[in-house]
């Protein structure tokens, strides 16, 4: 009787353990990142190639599924995820930065910002991203809260703790092969935050 | 002392055996809620229906794009069905038709600038046009380049209407 409860016991707590460890690495409890298992990473920016396919690990399909549901696979369009600033700080809602890029090898790409739950965020400014028909050549955009005087703006009003997905649609061949040398990563320098005033 | 190493061996077995069967179940369970949900808010069986235009208020699934027009059908290869005809209207520049598994897989896309024509099927062919579905559920998915409003009513115009997605007989 003493062995059946304990090994019961043991049984329990290590299916709840195990089921509780599964949720987390899928990204449904904890804080775990959308892409904390990345096997892309090019100055910041992390991708996992094998997203939307067969071959991705239980733990990237779980995670995706969570996180980027329909995702697609790398042939047709790859997705990147910037969570911090040029200096390693988490990017967040009271701060202003300033994000510059180029061209980059795709078909078509954006970079769209979402909260912490994978969301956009809830506000009706109208600049949720910006895309490759508006940022053309060298480009700049703000990100921050209030719209700047002039120029491409992404709002992070309500946004709390973002990151920036950055979707490259019919990637070239080049990318796919070797992304360290032919992404072009967008620079997201922090401008100014609350307490720099103080 | 045996009791106790006994134990730690149940509890690590078990906690195993529940890490895998959770880790695997989890995006089919994620991929039946969410066909379930889009069931609801009124996405036919074998047919398409347009998104609303991706705003903030709007968002069904995780990470949507603002930029882009979505069309969805779901689709169901179980029971007297055993093939399904996808055609999308075409749209410049940038248009894609791609279908995605009970698991989440995303098991084919095709270009659909100059429109899109395929079979998905149940059973395996030879023939370029007839695609084979991995599972007998899943959706398929017409991502359209809209990145603004008058973009979006541009589609709702002049392309999604003229989608497709129905039972071969």
């Amino acid at each position: 009787m003493k062995w059946t409860l304990t090994l019961l016991i043991a049984a329990l707590v290590g299916a709840v353990a195990g089921g509780a460890l599964a949720l987390r690495a899928a990204s449904l409890i904890g804080t775990s990142a959308a892409l904390s298992n990345a096997n892309v990473r090019v100055d910041g920016w992390a991708s996992d190639w094998s997203i939307g396919s067969a071959a991705a690990t239980p733990e990237v399909r779980a995670r995706i599924a969570v996180r980027g549901l329909l995702g697609l696979a790398k042939s047709e369009a790859v997705y990147f995820i910037r969570t911090t600033d040029d200096q390693g700080a988490p990017l967040r809602e009271a701060c202003t930065y300033e994000m510059s890029g180029g061209d980059q090898p795709a078909q078509w790409w954006s970079i769209t910002l979402y909260d912490a739950t994978s969301f956009m965020p809830r506000n009706d400014d109208g600049a949720l991203s910006v895309d490759a028909t508006r940022a053309i050549g060298d480009w700049s955009a703000t990100i921050s809260p209030t719209p700047p005087a002039e120029g491409l703006w992404i709002s992070s009003r309500n946004a709390g703790s973002f990151d920036l997905t950055l979707r490259l649609y019919r990637p070239t061949d080049a990318l796919l092969d070797a992304p360290e040398a032919h992404l072009n990563p967008p620079a997201i320098r922090r401008i100014s935050c609350p307490e720099d005033a103080g | 002392m045996r009791l106790l190493l006994a134990a730690l061996v149940t509890a690590i077995l078990a906690g195993v055996a529940a890490y895998q069967l959770t880790i695997r179940v989890l995006p089919g369970r994620i991929m039946d809620r969410a066909m379930a949900a889009m069931e609801e808010r009124g996405i036919p069986l074998h047919g398409f229906a347009l998104a609303p235009r991706m705003t903030p208020d709007r968002q069904t699934v995780v990470r949507p794009s603002p930029d882009l027009a979505y069309s969805v059908c779901r689709f169901d290869l179980s029971g007297d069905v055993n093939a399904i005809r996808v055609t999308a209207a075409p749209w410049q520049p940038y248009a894609s038709v791609s279908f995605f598994d009970a698991r989440t897989n995303n098991f084919a896309t095709v270009r659909a600038e100059e429109g899109a024509d395929v079979i998905l099927s149940r059973h395996p062919s030879s023939d370029a046009g007839i695609i084979e579905a991995p599972t007998v559920r899943g959706l398929v998915l017409i991502r359209r380049l809209a990145p603004t409003p008058d973009d979006y009513v541009r589609v709702a115009s002049d392309a999604a209407p003229g989608d497709t997605c129905a039972p071969v007989d």
